[in-house]
């Protein structure tokens, strides 16, 4: 009688950690809107994309099942596809992490626009079996402008899932069953 | 006795064989015409060793000799007078009188300009075994370089263009240079040749380089062709014109209309070496602003994944809401 109490107890504990932790991966990422920016709904090709009155814009673009290469292949392709087939000059690359501590890396990028120039940003990470690519774009001085916002905007990204459960579990169902 | 004289006559037989052997090994032997012998000098460790400038140059003028001799142009007859004073003459020596600025018979004897970087033409890819670890191909068993004609095309990444086009005009007039041609993402500039390698360096510091393609085009040959054909051609408009003055009115008119013929013959071919002379003297370089997207899909090496096309401002900024 008293273990039968001890399973059920233990079934309502799993059954609770099961749920937050799909509570919590409504998204298979985090990310902050900055204020001045305002989220947007129905996003086809981006997971997330925010925008400025003015249109800086960062989003966030999740290629599901690509575990095939590390980030640094990724960031080659990207910067061969940014320009040497679309004409972008490459101003800047660096190592960064996200806030959860996953390694990734940041491709600035500039190209001009109707003669405009403008900015181009891409963090690249790799998580669950997942690519996840943090942009954000705006014409030069618009980006000067809002780079405090779009900063913390892009260091407030987590692609991994809070969770209680283990680390494994989680990364196995994360964001699979919504 | 008998044994004498036919041994006499083996050994006589024996050194008539080898003599004629060995007239006939240098007949058979390839002609070493001065043009062979000019493609041998540094054509790798093994070549003999260079010939000093001024042999070059007479290497050179043989060449010339050469072209001068199989030229169909030649065949029709110049006066023998013409053709020897030519070959007596200082090739370098501008006694043309043409009233062309006549800069480059006076550059061999300076020092060859420095060379571009990373030349792909065949010609520059035979010598590329040569050259030393510097990539200076100076080093190579005195190349004449002064008959050389560089060209530079730059693709730069496609930001900030206005400003990075008016770095370029101004690189071009830092080095002595001219804007040739400006555009809305193409801008060509004309640098004096001793301030390419100088000016290609800054040009690539302005903007992010996607590819740049430098070509030196060896143009002796039709430097030289040029030379004597207008040489030759000035000896048979003097010798027509001596002619004129001699004939009656029948052969006068017939006179004339060749005259008039090899005038103009003359002033094309000169407008020719002027232009060639400029080509030689200031380098072209090009720069373009502007992906190498046509490029990229030629040889295929476009990677798969459908998301990398979609990456870019346009696809980010084109916003959409819907709530």
């Amino acid at each position: 009688m008293k273990s039968h109490a001890i399973y059920k107890l233990f079934g309502a504990c799993v059954l609770a950690a099961a749920a937050i932790s799909l509570g919590g991966c409504g998204r298979p990422f985090k990310m902050e809107t900055a204020p001045g920016f305002i989220e947007l709904a129905g996003q086809n090709d981006y997971a997330y994309r925010a925008t400025t009155p003015d249109g800086v814009v960062v989003a966030v673009r999740v290629v599901e099942d690509e575990d095939r290469a590390d980030v640094d292949f990724w960031a080659k392709s990207v910067t061969l596809q940014m320009r040497d087939v679309s004409g972008y000059a490459l101003l800047a690359t660096k190592d960064v992490e996200s806030r959860d501590g996953t390694k990734g890396k940041e491709l600035r990028f500039g190209h001009d626009e109707d003669k405009k120039p403008y900015e181009y940003v891409v963090q690249i990470y790799a998580a669950q079996s997942r690519l996840f690519l943090v942009e954000a774009g705006g014409t030069k001085e618009q980006m000067d402008r809002s780079k405090a916002s779009v900063d913390w905007m892009m260091k407030s990204v987590k692609v991994k899932c809070d969770t209680i459960v283990s680390p494994v579990l989680a990364s196995k169902t994360c964001g699979r069953w919504i | 006795m008998g044994k004498n004289v036919l041994g006499t006559w083996a050994i006589a037989v024996a050194a008539l064989l080898l003599v004629a052997c060995g007239g006939a090994a240098d007949k058979a032997a390839p002609p070493q015409s001065p043009h062979y012998e000019r493609a041998n000098v540094g054509s790798g460790a093994a070549a003999p060793a260079p010939p000093a400038p001024r042999e070059e140059a007479e290497s050179l003028r043989m060449v010339a000799g050469s072209t001068e001799s199989t030229s169909p142009s030649m065949a029709g007859g110049y006066p023998p007078s013409a053709d020897k004073a030519y070959r007596g003459s200082n090739r370098t020596a501008d006694n043309d009188a043409d009233g062309i600025p006549d800069k480059m018979d006076a550059q061999p004897q300076s020092a060859p300009p420095p060379p571009p970087p990373g030349s792909t033409t065949p010609a520059q890819a035979g010598q590329g075994a040569k050259k030393n670890s510097d990539g200076d191909p100076r080093a190579v068993g005195g190349h004449d370089s002064t008959m050389l004609v560089y060209t530079a095309s730059i693709n730069l990444a496609v930001y900030l263009v206005d400003q990075a086009i008016g770095q370029v005009e101004q690189i071009a007039k830092d080095n002595g240079g001219f804007l040739s041609s400006r555009g809305d993402n193409q801008i060509v500039i004309r640098v004096p040749r001793s301030r390419f390698q100088a000016a290609l360096a800054a040009v690539e510091k302005t903007g992010d380089v996607l590819h740049r393609d430098v070509r030196a085009e060896d143009v002796t040959d039709a430097y030289m062709d040029l030379e004597i054909r207008i040489k030759n051609a000035r000896a048979m408009r003097d010798q027509l014109a001596a002619l004129l003055l001699k004939a009656n009115v029948k052969e006068a008119i017939e006179i004339e209309r060749e005259l008039g013929r090899v005038t103009e013959e003359l002033e094309r071919m000169e407008g020719q070496l002027k232009l060639l002379k400029d080509k030689i003297a200031y380098s072209t370089i090009t720069v373009t602003y502007a992906a190498r997207g046509s490029t990229i899909e030629a040889t295929k090496v476009r990677l798969p994944f459908p998301w990398l096309s979609s990456l870019g401002l346009p696809s980010l900024l084109r916003l959409e809401d819907n709530k």
